[in-house]
Formats: structure tokens, C-alpha cells, sequence
């Protein structure tokens, strides 16, 4: 085996391994030929020293996306994946459109527009940064609320635009956090490194709503938006003054509890055998529970860390046990994941097969 | 059908080539508009194969390499030939608009 070829074979690591099962000699066999010169002194050189050029690879990692996002004509597995890292990436934008939504209402609350609710009697100052970096903090802040619309325009179908959107929403945030990193002597919790993290992921997963994806069921998500609203609005009245005692259920733990109750319905659901022909929603979750286990750990160590704070004395007791519950739940719905994807086809030729067996 | 679908199918028409074979072949039906990449033709052959339009025909050994050849079956020659029609049908739509157009102030002297 020539070293041109072992770099080949490297890339095409990228594929899944059952795609390549059935492609990886054949492919192979193409790309030398196509390669290949009658000038046995090129041929040598390129054999030992030449590197595969950045349009196959690019056609490597074009396919390998395809594949793993499940594009149209994609055998079920992947399909199934797709399908699952859209609905991950909707729950994650749900959860940040219904944060902005919670924003817009909390600022007309604070600004005295709500008509009949008076604003809270201590309004919030500035932060005491510089005059421009604190206007440069509320554009910040403005922006992130882009998240809504984006969220929005996913959902009823207007693709190009939510992904912009979003992408938008997440450098305004990296940006702010950024500036204040190095303007402010305030540490940066690992809770904004984290949700930074979490919305540069969720802008890259938006790639799986290509335009071979199925159309998004508008009215369960819109109507997800609502419920997710009016109970983080709930969640988030108990942090505002005048009471100002932080509820012991932080917004880690809320997350928390909400995944665990998702997951306790969708396993209840497979139990009663409602889980359908393909239960996407078992690896979607185990993406949302991971997810949250991660935040739920960074928040932990944040209190670690910046003790004395001003949290509730049974947050930190009850988040360890908020930890244990998502982790045992994304294990399970990890291992559930895997034993029907396993079963599923991996590469479109296989299909045939497995709608002989399956019918 | 995509293009690239729509070329492998035609350089599968007359006889079974292996993957090189219908990257060479492609390009030559293109003018060397389309020249395939080695992932996009698998990706185009994994779902060719699965719908069942292209299948494999046979293997030969070629300087200690394997060489896998594919060729068009029954249901991808009438895919092909389906495409083809609608696509001339297009094509002498557009054509017959553009033959029966004329700009409003053609034939007028300068």
C-alpha cells in the first residue's frame, strides 16, 4: 500500500464504518485511477508523497454529512439520526426562543409597559462597565433575543433564514462574553462558556435541516413555545426582586427536571408500544439529557467556585441528585438509541435486504 | 433526479463500466462540465443501487486492484429514459418561448 493510498483510506474514515464495509476498496480503486499518470516518475512521487486534494476531501466530508444527517434517499439509520439531531437542535432552539420571548416580556415589565402589572419596585442599573461597552452589552443582549425568530422561521419552513438567524445570535453572544472576558475583572462562569459551546453546536447541527428534510409540524412546536414560555416566565419570576431568594431549583435544575420528564414520558409511551415505527425521540433526548447533564455539572462547579454565592443552601444538594437522575436517564435512552439503530440498514443497498426480512 | 444521477445512468446506458470508467465517461458526456468527485459518485451510486436502478454487473482484477463493474437495469433505463423526455420537454419549452420572443424595439434603425 502506497502512502497516497493509507492518506486516502484516512479520509475515508470520516464515512461510517458500514458504509465503508461495502464502498471503502471500491472507492479506493477510483481514486488511484483517477490519479494515476503515464509518467512512471509522477506516478512514483505522487505514490509516496502526494496528499489527496481538497475537492475529494471536501466530496468525503460532503458525503459523510449526508450520511450521518440523514439527506433524502439515505438509508434508514441515518435517516433516523437526521431526524434525531433536527429535533435535538428544534428542543435546544425552543428552549432559547422561550428564553428571548421571557426577555422581551421581562423588559417591558421592567420598563413599566405591562398594563396593569406594575414594574418590580428595584430596577436593575448598569452593570458598571464604561458607558460604550455597557450600550455594546444591551446591542448584545438585543441580539441574542434573535433567537425567536430564528426558532420561528426553522418552523414554518423558512431554512436559509433561521440558520442565519441563529448563527447571528450565537456570534453576538461569543462576542459579548468575549469582551467581557477582557474588559471586566469579573471571572466568566463555565455556565456562559458552556451555553456559548451549546449555541456554536446547535448553529453547526442546523446543517441537518437541509432541503431533503421533512417538513417541521408547525403546530406542536408553536404550541411547544407556548408552554415552554408561560412555565420559564413562571421559573423566572421567582428570581426576581423583591423577593429576591433564589428558588432552589435553579435554571440547570429546571432544565433538568424537564428532560427527566420528557424522557419518563417517552419511555412510559414505548412501554405502552406508542412509540412508533421509528422512536426518533429516543436518540433526540439522549442529545437534549446529555446536553443538560453538561450544564448541570459546569453550574455545580460554578457554585464550587465562586462560593459564598447567593443560591439557595439546598441547590447544590439537589442538583447532585438532579445530575445522577439526567445521567441515568441519557444512558438509557443511549443504549435504547443504539440497539435501534443498530437494527436499522446502514447503506442504501442494504434496504432491499432489510424490507425482505421486515415485511 | 440530480444531474450527477442523471449522467451516471447515461454512462451506464450502453455497457457496464467500473467507478472510474464512469467518472471518464461522464466527463466526456458533459464536455468536461461535469467532472465527478470519487465521493460524490459513491454517493450517487449507494442511492442508484438502493432504488434499484443500477446494480452491480462484475468484478475483474486490474494490476492487483479490484474493479467492481455496475450497469443500468431494467427500472433505471426507463428512470433515464423518463428524465430524458421530461427534461427535452423543458427544453423545447423554453426553446419555443424564445424562438417566438422578439425584443420591442428590434428591426428599429438606431
Amino acid at each position: 500500500m502506497t502512502r497516497l493510498e493509507e492518506r486516502y483510506r484516512r479520509v475515508l474514515r470520516l464515512l461510517p464504518a458500514s458504509y465503508r464495509e461495502v464502498w471503502e476498496e471500491d472507492m479506493v480503486s477510483t481514486y488511484l485511477a483517477s490519479v494515476d499518470t503515464d509518467d512512471r516518475d509522477d506516478a512514483e512521487y505522487a505514490a509516496e508523497y502526494g496528499w489527496p486534494g481538497w475537492s475529494e476531501v471536501a466530496s468525503i466530508v460532503a458525503l459523510a454529512v449526508r450520511l450521518r444527517v440523514g439527506s433524502a434517499g439515505a438509508p434508514p439509520r441515518y435517516a433516523m439520526w437526521g431526524e434525531a439531531v433536527r429535533r435535538a437542535a428544534l428542543g435546544a432552539m425552543l428552549v432559547n426562543a422561550a428564553a428571548s420571548l421571557v426577555g422581551v416580556v421581562m423588559m417591558l415589565w421592567f420598563a413599566g409597559l405591562i398594563p396593569l402589572v406594575p414594574p418590580p419596585p428595584v430596577l436593575p442599573g448598569p452593570p458598571g462597565y464604561p458607558d460604550p461597552w455597557y450600550r455594546m452589552f444591551l446591542f448584545a443582549g438585543l441580539a441574542r433575543l434573535l433567537w425567536l425568530p430564528a426558532y420561528l422561521a426553522l418552523v414554518l419552513g423558512y431554512r436559509a433564514a433561521g440558520r442565519w438567524l441563529a448563527s447571528v445570535a450565537a456570534a453576538a453572544a461569543v462576542l459579548s462574553t468575549a469582551a467581557a472576558a477582557v474588559l471586566t475583572p469579573d471571572p466568566i462562569s463555565g455556565e456562559a462558556c458552556y451555553s456559548l459551546l451549546v449555541n456554536v453546536l446547535l448553529v453547526l447541527a442546523l446543517a441537518a435541516f437541509h432541503r431533503d428534510a421533512p417538513p417541521v409540524v408547525r403546530r406542536s412546536w408553536l404550541a411547544a413555545l407556548g408552554v415552554c414560555t408561560v412555565v420559564a416566565t413562571g421559573h423566572m419570576l421567582l428570581l426576581i426582586p423583591p423577593t429576591n431568594t433564589s428558588p432552589p431549583l435553579d435554571w440547570a435544575g429546571f432544565c433538568c427536571v424537564v428532560v427527566v420528564g420528557a424522557a419518563v414520558v417517552h419511555l412510559a409511551a414505548r412501554g405502552l408500544g406508542r412509540s412508533g415505527r421509528y422512536p426518533v425521540w429516543a436518540p433526540a433526548l439522549a442529545i437534549l439529557a446529555f446536553t443538560t447533564l453538561g450544564l448541570r455539572l459546569v453550574t455545580l462547579l460554578d457554585y464550587a467556585r465562586f462560593r459564598p454565592g447567593g443560591w439557595h443552601s439546598a441547590t447544590v444538594p439537589l442538583g447532585l441528585v438532579e445530575a445522577v437522575a439526567v445521567l441515568a436517564v441519557a444512558v438509557w435512552l443511549a443504549l435504547l438509541s443504539a440497539r435501534t439503530l443498530r437494527r436499522l440498514p446502514a447503506t442504501a443497498a442494504d434496504v432491499t435486504a432489510w424490507s425482505t426480512t421486515t415485511r | 433526479m440530480t444531474e450527477p444521477a442523471f449522467f451516471v445512468l447515461t454512462a451506464l446506458v450502453n455497457r457496464p463500466r467500473h467507478g472510474y470508467g464512469i467518472v471518464a465517461e461522464v466527463s466526456a458526456l458533459s464536455e468536461g462540465r461535469v467532472r465527478l468527485k470519487v465521493g460524490t459518485l459513491y454517493g450517487v451510486l449507494d442511492r442508484l443501487v438502493g432504488d434499484g436502478l443500477v446494480e452491480p454487473d462484475h468484478d475483474e482484477v486490474q494490476q492487483g486492484r479490484l474493479r467492481r463493474y455496475y450497469r443500468l437495469t431494467g427500472s433505471g433505463r426507463r428512470s433515464l429514459a423518463a428524465e430524458a423526455e421530461r427534461q427535452a420537454a423543458n427544453a423545447r419549452a423554453a426553446s419555443e418561448r424564445l424562438r417566438a420572443w422578439r425584443p420591442a424595439n428590434q428591426g428599429s434603425a438606431p
